[in-house]
């Protein structure tokens, strides 16, 4: 009995572990498509020529990725044209998740007039992919010799309460610093955050 | 007479749920608090009343609570609630009788979640079983069913030997 409780121990560990990995800073992020609100597949290899792009695992339900919606309509606003467009990735499952139907998702964009990509991850398997945990979940990536390269993962800013009481800008910090050929101050950030409602 | 001692009894209860209903304390207040516990087993469960899966968890370890009482198991709710307003309304509606704590600087603290947990992303509900004083200490991303609950809880933490 006891070993068995320990095997199941170890195995739920495995679990933990596996639920972990994904894309760590400096790894190489894999090609893929998925479908945007407008119907049309997009891919990551769509980006080939900008400088980066900001991965955004994003929903509408989840009340901190509504509390940073305006924040990523503004990082859109800021970067698309200085060579950092935005790409959100909408990973929960609407089995568990009906406000985040693909059908919701187009309505949510056209009523906010989202000015960036916001496709569907049906399969889940780019999040897992990716590693995600949460919305919303950052992954900046740098366009390298064609590569796409992880150079943060974490939240958008210091303050998910308060647009107007934030200290740090995690996100625009990373750019500002690859933009000029520095390191990444702060590399990841971690952040309270809605957990992905996966698939059972 | 016996109605006017039940109602009174209502009334007592009630004012002395709703006069505690929950504790603000800061991160620091808190991590200070945990490391001053009592020997007892502890389940400190993080949550927000907004948090659909949160939410569908907290009867688990009420259950949980109540059937390991007598073995000294303690459970805390942790409230990483945007406004405690929200807390306060939800705690007074659902008549909640947990012991629960509500972090004023959850949310602003970078640094926090890495010292609860390296393997915590930050994302919620999450829970953490440990026991004061000793190696016994258990982190867990994500929600529970009152049966993957005690399968995950090792058998020290309920005392059961």
């Amino acid at each position: 009995m006891k070993r068995l409780l320990f095997t199941g121990l170890i195995m739920l560990g495995l679990g933990a572990a596996h639920a972990q990995e994904g894309y760590a800073i400096g790894a190489e992020v894999q090609d893929f498509s998925l479908k945007n609100i407008d119907g049309e597949m997009v891919s990551l290899s769509d980006f080939a020529d900008q400088e980066g792009v900001i991965v955004v695992f994003t929903c509408n339900t989840c009340p901190y990725a509504v509390a940073y919606e305006e924040r990523i309509i503004d990082l859109a606003n800021s970067y698309n044209e200085k060579g950092w467009p935005v790409l959100a990735i909408q990973p929960n499952d609407p089995g568990r998740s009906p406000g985040d139907s693909y059908d919701k998702m187009v309505a949510r964009a056209d009523e906010k007039g989202y000015g960036f990509p916001y496709v569907f991850d049906q399969s889940q398997d780019i999040t897992r992919a990716f590693g995600a945990t949460r919305t919303p979940h950052v992954y900046l990536l740098q366009v390298s010799d064609g590569k796409f390269v992880v150079r943060y993962i974490g939240s958008i800013d210091d303050n998910p309460q308060d647009a107007s009481g934030v200290e740090t800008k995690y996100v625009e910090e990373a750019i500002e610093a690859l933009k000029a050929g520095t390191a990444v101050p702060r590399e990841s950030t971690k952040a309270i955050g809605c957990g992905i409602k996966w698939a059972s | 007479m016996k109605y006017l001692f039940l109602t009174l009894l209502t009334i007592l209860l009630h004012t002395g749920l709703y006069s505690q209903q929950y504790r603000s304390l800061t991160v620091a207040e808190f991590q200070s608090e945990m490391e001053t516990m009592d020997g007892r087993p502890q389940i400190i469960n993080f949550w927000a009343t907004w948090c659909g899966p949160c939410v569908e968890e907290l009867d688990h370890f009420f259950t949980l609570a109540n059937t390991y009482h007598s073995h000294g198991l303690k459970v805390v709710f942790v409230s990483l609630d945007f406004r405690p307003a929200n807390l306060e309304k939800y705690l007074a509606e659902k008549k909640f009788a947990g012991e629960v704590i509500y972090l004023t600087d959850g949310l602003r603290d970078p640094d926090w979640i890495e010292e609860m947990d390296a393997s915590w992303s930050g994302a919620i509900p999450a829970t953490l079983a440990f026991q004061p004083g000793s190696d016994l200490r258990q982190f867990h991303e994500g929600s529970f069913t009152y049966e993957s609950l005690l399968t995950w809880l090792q058998p020290d933490l309920l005392a059961l030997d």
